[in-house]
């Protein structure tokens, strides 16, 4: 008893002794207990909005009108399938930056943890450390991160959908939130705290006060058999911190944010590629430019001198380049999304409705005119006529009880590329609430049964299919044909007449229309039918043209009775929709860039410290001040320039790809964004290098007389 | 428990100077590898004030930090109070330092962030017995540091800063302390004040000095000296 109160008493005095350390680390630690908050706000941010949305869209689905429900949940989905990745990433970056400022701080104290080894501290002592570290900051950090957090959240959600969609302000949801957030900063806080710490305390003693290497007697150790037992020893090695860091971070990303896995895969991928691909460049420049010339070259100038830094320190700095490549792709990602959003849309739609322009003559004999005014212009289209029909004027299909109408579509010619409007030779493309109504499938099943179980989602284009942008994200797990199973389908016999004609094979489509200039519920070939096209038809262009052309198009046949309808529209407003949602991007995003400039401010600024004498001595023997930091500086300008021109390669090449084969739709970059990113982060190290710079002279003056 | 409270065994200390180490392995290449310490045996009795002297670069350091326990030697083996030390696990290597050892360095190592009294208190936070020692105040007047005692170590003198040391490596009244020329840096008046209340307080507690000094005058003031020569004992 008299024992227990003993020892609890030592922690006590353990946890005060530690926190006595960062006494000498005051900036530090204001700066993380910033980075914490911040952090905690942007995460309970996006979950707060997350939430609310599905409560909205739950809300929206119970009092009915489904299809406008389903537009809204499917836009906001979208919305929030960006949103949670880019938070996720931000989640990523930010706690690495994190673990990188909690690193440099304790690292700076590694001399007196060790002085407190030789007085008998030992590993158990480093856990108390942390803990201590995680009770005052993680809850300090956790509780202003939430009230941050959910003013930012009522200001966008009052701005984006009005004062009356946000749930009430105790409800369940935000307890649990700040719950989450609750677990989550303490965690982290602890396994960073660990990650250091451990390492610091598995280096031998003399290694840190002797300035020697140890590396004999630190093997010689880890050979004799510990008695602690083999548990201790893998709690105890750093790397499973580090490993339990990420587990932790993963499973947290995708219990608390609601992110779609096939992208979190495709980006992750990515990363891993551009890490890779960044590792290896940077191994190869090293070896070829810095390497060689310090071989070849004596010292002569400053500039050398870093070379021989830069040789010295190569993993570090190879590290140290992929990382700024990696953010800075990352940055270049996030600023198209919000600079190029409307263009990004506009060719997403374009690659997936195969139109952007649709030209709707209202006169059936101008649609001689429209088609000679296009080929002037040397546009390609795809030349349509479209009418409302009763289901009465089908032959040979039982008329339904109700009678009713639909949309016909044939398609008359093609002299684009457009493969999104090819009908199979006598087939049909239908929608499925025609497909139920005039029983084109096989009694019992539903629709999507035709063939055991597989639902298609078919468009005829050659055996290669795209799914819609939009609805790929909606998440009904719908299975893409393989081109083999295109070739089984032909093969069933339906006895079925449609506009008269006898249908031998069909094909039926599952698409849906909301994002659809031209509607159909059953489009076929004019060559396959020979219709009887009259004027009751209106005909129709579907063009795929830019922005530029769009004008162009409406002058030419603005002089004949018709009408254009384009997408530019429709973009706008979800481009809107996307842009309301970038504002809180943005607060991650500048989160984000704090995280950045903080790591690399204290990178520089310790690396300053450290060289201090080191320094003094370049400007005894004659160097100005600003001459003696730029030794420091040299070595992260090159690098910053380096990783910016590898960056600007590396994200067109890898950004096309990603999207490409990735998403299977083409998202272009916008090149003007891209280098001005580059030069970005290439500016912005150069400034973290200065403020570290100016802030180390002004406090050097009074320190360098009383050293050592 | 043995008669001697430190006895050396055998003691080498082999380190690789070569890089090419790690493509070639762990394996017998006289050329990448020097031999600091060489066989080195002795054994030391309690109470008594022993010099470890020698050139520099001979290897007194590389010793000294063996036998204090914060260096392993290669072969060989150390028994510290009749334990073998290096066979310890990491736990109770930590509380045997804690509660039997004291360690002075040149530098003195003290802990930055702390004032000259935590610093002195700081062993007393790791120890799992007694959490308290009475006496801080009274060995603090006794060498002069009451009055500093809320001051960083950047804020004394040389001299103030090996005192500050020298109470916290005894504050947990240890057995045996080790110090690194715990003068080198110190003029000889000061170093010679600092050497005679150390040897006082030996003679009052009984306790055991290894130290490791090129002054011959400060050797001479020590029980027996030891004397290395390129890593192996000569007298
Ligand atoms: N980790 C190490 N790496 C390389 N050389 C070492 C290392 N440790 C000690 N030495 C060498 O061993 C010799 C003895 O060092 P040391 O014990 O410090 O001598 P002393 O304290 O007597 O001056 C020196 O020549 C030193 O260069
Ligand atoms: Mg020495």
């Amino acid at each position: 008893m008299d024992g227990k109160r003993m020892s609890k008493n030592s922690v006590l005095t353990k946890i005060t002794l530690f926190l006595k350390l960062y006494r000498g680390k005051k900036a530090e630690n204001i700066i993380l207990l910033l980075l914490y908050t911040l952090l905690s706000s942007a995460i309970s941010m996006v979950l707060l909005v997350q939430e609310n949305n599905s409560v909205l869209i739950a809300d929206g689905i119970s009092k009915g009108g489904f299809s406008e429900t389903e537009k809204m949940s499917m836009l906001y989905d979208s919305t929030e399938n960006i949103l949670g990745i880019i938070v996720v990433i931000t989640l990523f970056a930010g706690v690495a930056g994190v673990m990188c400022l909690i690193h440099f701080r304790n690292h700076e104290l590694m001399k007196s943890m060790v002085i407190l080894r030789t007085y008998g501290m030992n590993e158990k002592d480093i856990l108390y450390k942390a803990l201590a570290d995680a009770l005052i900051y993680g809850i300090i950090s956790c509780f202003f991160g939430y009230v941050i957090g959910y003013g930012l959240f009522k200001g966008f959600s009052r701005d984006i959908l009005g004062a009356g969609y946000i749930m009430g302000a105790v409800s369940g949801y935000s307890v649990l939130i700040f719950g989450k957030l609750l677990v989550f900063m303490p965690v982290l806080i602890i396994l960073c705290n660990l990650y250091t710490d451990l390492a610091i305390v598995n280096r031998p003693i003399v290694e840190v006060l002797y300035e020697r290497n140890a590396e004999i007697s630190r093997r010689r150790l880890n050979g004799r058999t510990d008695d602690e037992g083999k548990l201790a020893k893998y709690i105890i090695d750093s790397r499973y911190a580090a490993i339990a860091l990420c587990v932790f971070i993963m499973l947290y990303a995708f219990a608390a944010f609601h992110i779609d896995g096939a992208a979190f895969k495709a980006l992750m991928i990515m990363a891993a590629f551009i890490f890779a691909f960044s590792y290896i460049l940077f191994k190869l420049f090293f070896r070829l430019f810095v390497d060689r010339v310090r071989n070849n070259k004596a010292l002569h100038t400053l500039r050398d001198i870093t070379r021989c830094f830069m040789c010295a320190r190569k993993r570090r700095d190879i590290l140290l380049a992929c990382v700024i490549s990696m953010g800075t792709v990352l940055i270049c990602i996030v600023s198209n999304i919000r600079f190029n959003i409307s263009g990004i849309l506009r060719s997403a739609y374009q690659d997936n409705m195969g139109y952007s322009i649709l030209v709707r003559c209202d006169d059936y004999e101008d649609r001689v005119n429209v088609r000679e005014a296009l080929k002037e212009m040397k546009i390609g289209y795809t030349s349509a006529y479209s009418k409302l029909m009763d289901y009465s004027d089908l032959a040979g299909i039982e008329e339904p009880d109700d009678g009713g109408k639909f949309w016909a579509l044939v398609i008359d010619e093609g002299t684009d590329d457009n493969t999104h409007f090819r009908v199979p030779e006598h087939g049909v493309v239908v929608e499925s609430y025609f497909a139920g109504r005039c029983g084109l499938m096989e009694q019992g099943g539903s629709y999507g049964d035709i063939q055991g179980n597989q639902k298609y989602n078919v468009q005829a284009n050659n055996g290669q299919i795209s799914d819609e942008y939009f609805n790929s994200e909606q998440g009904n797990n719908r299975q893409k044909k393989s081109e083999q199973g295109q070739s089984e389908q032909m093969n069933i016999e339906q006895d079925i007449k449609l506009f008269g004609g006898h249908i031998s094979s069909w094909q039926l489509s599952d698409t849906d229309q909301y994002l659809s200039l031209v509607n159909y519920n059953v489009m076929i070939n004019y060559n396959d039918w020979k219709l009887g096209i009259d004027e009751e038809w209106s005909p129709i262009f579907l063009i795929d043209a830019s922005k530029l052309q769009e004008k162009m198009i409406a002058d030419a046949v603005s002089d004949y009775d018709c009408h254009i309808e384009s997408a530019s529209g429709l973009i706008d407003e979800i481009s809107q929709l996307m842009k309301d949602y970038m504002r809180i991007i943005a607060v991650t995003a500048a989160t984000l860039i704090l995280v950045i400039s903080s790591v690399f401010y204290t990178l520089i600024r310790k690396d300053l410290i450290s060289r201090r004498t080191e320094l003094y001595m370049y400007r005894v023997f004659g160097a100005t001040g600003s001459q003696a930091d730029m030794v420091v500086f040299g070595e992260y300008i090159i690098i910053a320039l380096v990783s910016s021109v590898v960056v600007t390669v590396a994200v067109l090449i890898i950004g096309e790809l990603y999207f490409y084969y990735g998403l299977h739709k083409h998202f272009p970059f916008s090149v003007p964004i891209l280098l001005i990113t580059a030069g970005t982060a290439m500016i912005f190290i150069f400034v973290c290098c200065k403020a570290a710079g100016f802030i180390s002279r002004k406090g050097a003056g009074v320190q360098v007389i009383r050293d050592e | 428990m043995s008669e001697y409270i430190l006895e050396v065994n055998n003691v080498s200390k082999i380190i690789y100077t070569d890089k090419c180490k790690k493509s070639k392995g762990v394996s017998d290449k006289p050329q990448g590898t020097s031999r600091i310490l060489d066989n080195v045996s002795f054994t030391l009795e309690r109470g008594k004030i022993t010099a470890i002297v020698g050139k520099s670069g001979s290897g007194k350091s590389t010793l000294l930090s063996i036998v204090s326990g914060i260096d392993a030697p290669t072969t060989g083996n150390v028994k510290l109070i009749g334990e073998n030390y290096y066979k310890l696990s990491k736990r109770k290597k930590a509380e045997f330092r804690n509660r039997n050892i004291g360690i002075l360095f040149q530098n003195y190592h003290l802990i930055p962030e702390l004032t000259c009294e935590e610093n002195i208190r700081m062993p007393l936070c790791f120890s799992s017995d007694s959490n308290d020692n009475p006496r801080i105040d009274e060995w603090m007047n006794a060498v002069g540091l009451y009055d500093k005692k809320k001051l960083f170590p950047r804020q004394l003198s040389g001299g103030e800063q090996q005192r500050t040391a020298i109470l916290r490596a005894l504050v947990n009244k240890p057995q045996i302390l080790f110090a690194d020329e715990p003068t080198g840096a110190l003029d000889s008046k000061t170093g010679r004040q600092i050497m005679e209340f150390l040897v006082a307080y030996t003679h009052r507690s009984n306790m055991t000095i290894v130290l490791v000094t090129h002054d011959m005058e400060i050797a001479g003031m020590c029980d027996r000296q030891i004397e290395l020569a390129d890593g192996s004992v000569v007298g």
